[in-house]
């Protein structure tokens, strides 16, 4: 069986964690009326920076990456019924008509107290960690894990949000970073940094007007070749793919 | 999410005021003025701070409206009031209800009969309200008082007290005024007891100029007296 090597320059891998990060944002919000109470958020956010750093021990480290609030508002609303004096009527003898009189209200109109304060601007997080890169082998045909699974739940909120691609039909190969020492949990174990297809496409079907003489066209049917242990390692300099390829 | 921000406006003048008087109206109450006889009205309305502004009623047997309340406050453009020229139709015996809904200061009305060429000339006007010279017999003076205490009524030489107290368990309906009559022998009873926030109405037999004060203010306390008490020994202890 072949063997592929593949070797990430931590230039390279800074770029793929920039990308990753600036695709990283989410939005969410939300109201509740629970008659004389009413409660809402709104949340939008997104990561900035975060430098990466390979390190020597075969660990990598992000530092510094920033979550950014762009809107971290609550909303806290009391719906004061109406407050009102006077009114009613007085029944006077025949033929004189009753008088009815008029009310008077404390609040000049729908008293609906509303405050929506918005801590973005006194909200700054950072995230800083070191993760050691993990290889998974996601097998599409096994089933989900049985209950609460955190990891799905924070995949399908990042899928659904177009962050990441959800998880394919097809069996991958994931490369995560595994954190070790934390600030925040945000990735972890569940977004992986990197999928490679198995079997991997190395070439993709095409429809060709040179293999036959006649000129006829022929479809040719993609190269695919199965990869087996994935193994992943980080010198100070590069990250390195090891796998087995072909049958 | 987003909500309309609406501003909202405390009526203070609900809980700040403590004297009601016919001679000025402020918020809360109310003059009622029946008109007996169809003809033209011109109601004129006056105010500290506030421009002159006139309306005409005009009552006419032909006309079902039993009653208009206007706001003076917001004169021409309370809902039901008036019609796009500032004109009121009543009917015969129709009442119209003056009264401030917001702001502070009292407000004047005069209400003339305009009489025309055939009932003595056009320029003959007769005044038939003027509430800084009283309330008119027939007409009623309406109150709402919503503070605690213990109020007067006056009227002429007769006097009667209101009291007034929150209430305490029961659900609040405002909307039941009690009625009072003042004759010439004075009040029709000499005390009343009555919820904060429902109307005293003070049916006037005979003209007078009417004014319930809060005098005893209740300040909120139950019947067992203050909640915190301070003690003081007479003598510092030795020692």
């Amino acid at each position: 069986m072949a063997h592929l090597t593949v070797a990430v320059s931590e230039a390279a891998l800074r770029t793929s964690v920039g990308l990753l990060v600036g695709a990283v944002k989410w939005e969410k919000q939300g109201f509740k009326d629970m008659g004389a109470f009413s409660a809402g958020y709104h949340v939008k956010g997104h990561l900035e920076g975060g430098a990466v750093d390979l390190r020597a021990d075969g660990s990598i480290s992000v530092k510094e990456l920033d979550v950014k609030w762009d809107k971290l508002q609550v909303t806290l609303g009391l719906d004061i019924p109406e407050i009102c004096v006077g009114g009613g009527c007085i029944n006077l003898p025949w033929p004189l008509p009753d008088i009815c009189l008029p009310r008077v209200c404390v609040f000049s109109r729908d008293p609906d107290i509303s405050i929506s304060p918005d801590f973005a601007a006194f909200v700054a997080q950072e995230i800083s960690f070191t993760g050691r890169v993990l290889v998974r082998y996601f097998d599409a045909s096994s089933p989900p894990p049985p209950g609460f699974d955190p990891c799905g739940f924070l995949r399908n909120v990042l899928s659904g949000t177009g962050v990441i691609p959800p998880l394919p039909t097809s069996n991958q190969w994931h490369v995560h970073v595994d954190p070790q020492s934390i600030d925040i949990e945000l990735f972890g174990r569940c977004v992986p940094i990197y999928r490679i297809d198995d079997p991997f496409e190395l070439l993709p079907a095409k429809l060709s007007h040179d293999v036959l003489l006649s000129g006829a066209p022929v479809m040719l049917v993609p190269v695919k070749v199965p990869v087996k242990d994935l193994a992943v390692t980080v010198d100070d300099v590069e990250l390195v793919l090891q796998a087995e390829v072909g049958a | 999410m987003d909500r309309d921000a609406r501003q909202v406006t405390l009526n203070r003048a609900v809980f700040t005021q403590t004297a009601y008087e016919s001679r000025s109206l402020t918020v809360l109450t109310t003059l009622l003025h029946r008109f007996p006889a169809p003809g033209r009205y011109r109601v004129h309305v006056r105010h500290a701070s506030r421009p002159v502004r006139d309306l005409t009623v005009v009552v006419d047997e032909r006309s079902t409206r039993l009653q208009a309340n206007v706001d003076l406050a917001d004169m021409f453009d309370a809902k039901g009031c008036c019609d796009d020229e500032g004109n009121v139709e009543l009917a015969v015996n129709g009442v119209a209800g003056f009264y401030p809904s917001t702001g502070v200061g009292g407000y004047h009305v005069v209400v003339t009969r305009l009489r025309g060429a055939e009932e003595g000339g056009e320029g003959a006007h007769e005044t038939v309200l003027d509430n800084a010279k009283g309330v008119p017999a027939g007409d009623y003076f309406s109150v709402v008082p919503t503070r605690p205490g213990v109020y007067l009524l006056t009227a002429r030489d007769a006097r009667a007290e209101v009291s007034v107290a929150l209430p305490r368990r029961e659900r609040l309906r405002t909307d039941e005024p009690t009625l009072v009559v003042l004759g010439r022998d004075g009040f029709s009873v000499p005390s009343m007891q009555l919820l904060a926030g429902r109307a005293l109405v003070v049916q006037c037999d005979v003209g007078a100029d009417l004014r319930l004060e809060l005098v005893r203010p209740e300040d909120g306390e139950d019947d067992a007296g203050p909640r915190r008490r301070t003690f003081r020994a007479s003598h510092p202890r030795e020692g």
